[in-house]
Parts: C-alpha cells; structure tokens; sequence
C-alpha cells in the first residue's frame, strides 16, 4: 500500500508539472509578441519596454511556480 | 551632529560583533525542534539534525551514512581499534548483538583494553564483522580492507545494511557496492576529505573550525536558517558601515552605485505613488537589498552557504509583512471606517467576500513566486548536474538561475509591494 501511495504520488507529481507548464509558457509569449510590436512602434522606448516585459513575464511564471512547488512536495514527502 | 554620526557607527558596530559571536556558537548545535501534531495532542521533540552526512565523527572513527538505491550503508573509517571496539560493545545495539556472537575467547581478547592491536586482531575483529554475509534476515554486512589505493594501514572499511529484514545480498551485490563505493563514494567521503580539504584549509584543525563556522548541510533546518540569516545581516551592516564613512559631496564608487539604486526606486516611488509620498522609499530600497543580499549569499562558494529565501519561512514572514504595510497604510490615509467598509459592504460591491479571500491570496502568490523560483532553481541544478556528472553545465545553471533569476525576484517582488501600496492609496 505504502508503494501504490508512493507510485500514484510520483505519478500525479508528472502531471501537475506536465499540465502546469502550459499556461505560462502560452502567456509569456504573448506578452512578448505584445513587446515586440511596441518597440516597432517606438524604438526610442526599447529599455522600458524590455523592463515591463520582464516584470510582466515574471508575474504571469507564478502559477507555473505554484505547481512547481506541488510536484516538489509530492515527491519529497511521500 | 558629528557626535551623533560617531555614535550610530558604534551602535552598527556593537551588532555586528553580536551576531558574529552568535554565528560562532550557534555551529554547536545539531539539534532541531520539531513541532507536530500527534494522534491528536501538539508535541514539541528535539530531535538530533539529520542534515549532515557525517552522522558520527569523532577521534577515533568516522561513519559516513549513504543511501543507494535505498539501501542504508554505513562506511566506518577507524583509527583506534580499542574506542571502535567499546563503541560497538556500548553504544550501538545492532553491532553489539554482532559482537555477542563472536568467539567468547577472541571476544575477551577484543574488549581487553591492554591487548595489542597488531594486524592479526585488527583482521579478527573486521573478518568477524564482515562475516555475516548472506542469509541472515537482521542485518548484512560485507566489507573489503587493503583494496583502497593510498588509505593508510591503520585504517580498514567496513560496511554494514541495518535494518532491512526482507532483503538478502549476494555476492555479486556486495561486489557491485564495493566497487560502487571506492569508485564514486569514497572520493568525496570522509577519507577523501581529509586528504584534500586541510591542503585547501591548512590543517585538519582548520577544516573543522571552518566546518564548525559555515556548516556542511544539504538542507536549510532551523539553526542554519538563522545562522545564515545573521550572515546576511552582518553584510548588510557592513555595506552600511563602509559606505556611511565617507558620505560626502565627492562621491566614491560604492556611493555612485547606491546612489544609482536609490534613484531609480525614487523615481519608481514617485510614479506610482505621486510625489508627496517619497518616504516611502526607504522601505522600498531595503525591502529590495535584503531580498537581493539574501539570493546573492547563496552563490558565494564557500561550502554550507545558501540562500536564506530558500526556505519556506523567509518569503512567507516578508509576504505577510508586506501586506500588513499595505492594509496600516491604507488605514493611515483613509481612516479604518474608510477601509473597511469596501470589504464589509454587500450592497455597494457584491464581490465583498472575495476580496477578503483575495488578500490572502496575494501573500500566498507573492511568497511562493520567490520561494518556488530560488528553491526549484537550486533542484533544477543539482538534478540536471547529476546527470551531466557536474561538466561544464553548472556553471550556466548557475549563472542564471543565481544571478538573473535572483535579481529579477527580488525587482518583482519589490515592484508587486508598491504597486499594492499605490492600488490603495491613489485616488
């Protein structure tokens, strides 16, 4: 029993990781697809832009963190 | 106002040498406390800190405790064969009901303390030890001796599997863990690390005070928390210290480059939170430099050093700070009816219950974004080095999930408390 608990955990940690990573990876290309245009539109604004890209992408990676952070306790602590 | 300045530098001064004095002694202690719940009732133990691999070291022999492929091993690397032997006799229970079933005879010569230990009863006592070879269900042991090129002869391995009783080891797993053990345990084990750190420390005497100062763990337990926390601390001070000397209107370079951080948040501050409300600063920068300090800390290359945010409790305890300066500021200027009324009102915004909830859900977002970023940063690391057997691909690891990913966290998590802040406040 203790195997089967240990095995569905190692599983479910492979498929919190496997799902979870789609989201963020769909929207931090956007946003920076959404930078690219405007530095094409404003060149002049090229730094400020970068800096918001990368706040913005940062802010939108948490969920993948959060499932990050279930997949590390799944298989440390079972 | 000079008498004052020189005063301030004391008082920085007085908690540096108290929080040096306090990483000093806190290295005496290895043992945690561990809090838990208990068929029902709340239990306070204190348990002796598993995070070290050198479970036992003393004058007289060593034990190093592995684990391949879940099996236990312990590898003893004796220098006195007499202490080795009361040990076994005393302490440990497992080995001694091994003891009990030598020969009585050579038992009474093994536990008489004036026999001379020439080779042939060094050979007796670790052929005994290793005899219980296969089939027995308590405990299996297999050893080698006179294998290991460059050990000295006043030394001889041994090593044991406790503890597992439906297990049986062939030979040809006993063969399979020696040569597992001198090829990939032994180099970085005790022996080894005797032989090269007191090249690189000086002496062996050396080694273990530096051992004793920064620690040898792979995991952040509570005292090794707080040590590290007060190394971070004691940087912070210096840095406060060194640059607050020469505060002067011809600036020296370190004053160029604190100047250029507070700037910038000064400028961030204004943005968001207008201009009248520029001492808010302060907070901001140091909020940013802790956080900062703390994810730099863990890539200096002396061994024992991590990151203080790696564990849980850093970023929750600076999450929860961070929302309470948000939730007392918003009372400061808008009175506490004024605040609370968004959240107590049903009619004027029917989502009032959520927003509540949503509270708790920025600290909770805003902790485990810099946790879960500086801890899976670390694992990420060590399992993607492990395979690579730790070439060349460390160094890039390092490289960004230390430097880049580390400052990009501490920016956000500076940015996301002001923002916060000015969600609150602007009207």
């Amino acid at each position: 029993m203790d195997q089967l608990a240990r095995a569905a955990a190692l599983l479910g940690a492979g498929i919190a990781m496997g799902i979870g990573a789609l989201g963020p990876g769909l929207g931090e290309g956007f946003v920076a697809g959404k930078a690219c245009e405007g530095i094409a539109r404003a060149p002049e604004h090229a730094s400020l832009i970068t800096r918001t890209m990368l706040v913005g992408q940062a802010v939108s990676e948490s969920t993948g963190i959060y499932s990050l952070v279930i997949a590390l306790l799944l298989i440390f602590s079972t | 106002m000079a008498k004052k300045k020189g005063n301030l530098k004391w008082v920085f001064l007085i908690f540096i040498v108290i929080e040096v004095a306090l990483v000093f002694i806190s290295s005496g202690f290895n043992k945690e406390l561990e809090i838990g719940i208990e068929s029902g009732k709340l239990v306070f133990r204190n348990v002796p800190s598993h995070y070290d691999l050198q479970d036992k070291i003393t004058e007289d022999f060593q034990r190093d405790e592995f684990l391949i492929k879940s099996t236990r091993i312990y590898l003893y690397e004796i220098y006195d064969f007499q202490k080795f032997t009361e040990y076994l006799t005393n302490d440990n229970p497992v080995m001694s009901k091994v003891f009990s079933t030598f020969n009585t005879a050579i038992q009474k010569q093994l536990r008489d303390t004036a026999s001379s230990w020439n080779v042939s009863l060094k050979t007796e006592l670790i052929n005994g030890l290793n005899k219980k070879v296969i089939g027995n269900p308590e405990f299996y042991e297999a050893g080698f001796k006179d294998h290991i090129k460059g050990h000295t002869t006043e030394t001889d391995f041994y090593l044991s599997e406790l503890n597992k009783p439906t297990r049986n080891l062939t030979p040809l797993d006993v063969s399979r863990i020696n040569r597992i053990i001198i090829e990939d345990i032994i180099p970085g084990s005790i022996l080894s690390r005797q032989k090269i750190l007191p090249r690189i420390y000086g002496s062996y005497k050396a080694y273990q005070i530096c051992r004793s100062l920064f620690g040898e763990t792979s995991a952040l337990g509570a005292f090794y928390l707080i040590r590290m926390l007060l190394i971070v601390d004691i940087i912070f001070l210096l840095l406060i210290i060194f640059l607050k000397k020469s505060l002067s209107s011809k600036p020296s370079k370190g004053q160029l480059i604190m100047e250029m951080i507070y700037n910038t948040f000064d400028d961030f501050v204004s943005d968001t939170l207008g201009r009248d409300r520029l001492t808010f600063t302060p907070y901001i920068v140091t909020i940013f430099l802790f956080i900062w300090i703390s994810n730099m800390v863990g890539m200096i290359p002396i061994p024992g050093f991590m990151e203080p945010t790696r564990n849980i409790n850093v970023p929750l305890g600076m999450g929860i700070v961070v929302i309470l300066v948000v939730h007392f500021t918003a009372i400061r200027v808008k009175g506490l009816w004024g605040h609370f009324e968004h959240y107590l009102n049903p009619i004027k915004n029917p989502l009032a219950a959520l927003d509540i909830v949503s509270e708790f859900s920025k600290v909770i977002s805003i902790s485990f974004r810099l946790f879960g970023n500086i801890l899976g940063g670390a694992i990420i690391i060590v399992v993607v080095s492990s395979l690579v057997s730790y070439i060349a691909l460390p160094v890039g690891l390092n490289l960004f999930f230390g430097i880049f990913v580390g400052t990009v966290q501490a920016f956000v998590f500076t940015m996301l408390a002001l923002t916060y802040i000015g969600v609150e406040i602007s009207e």
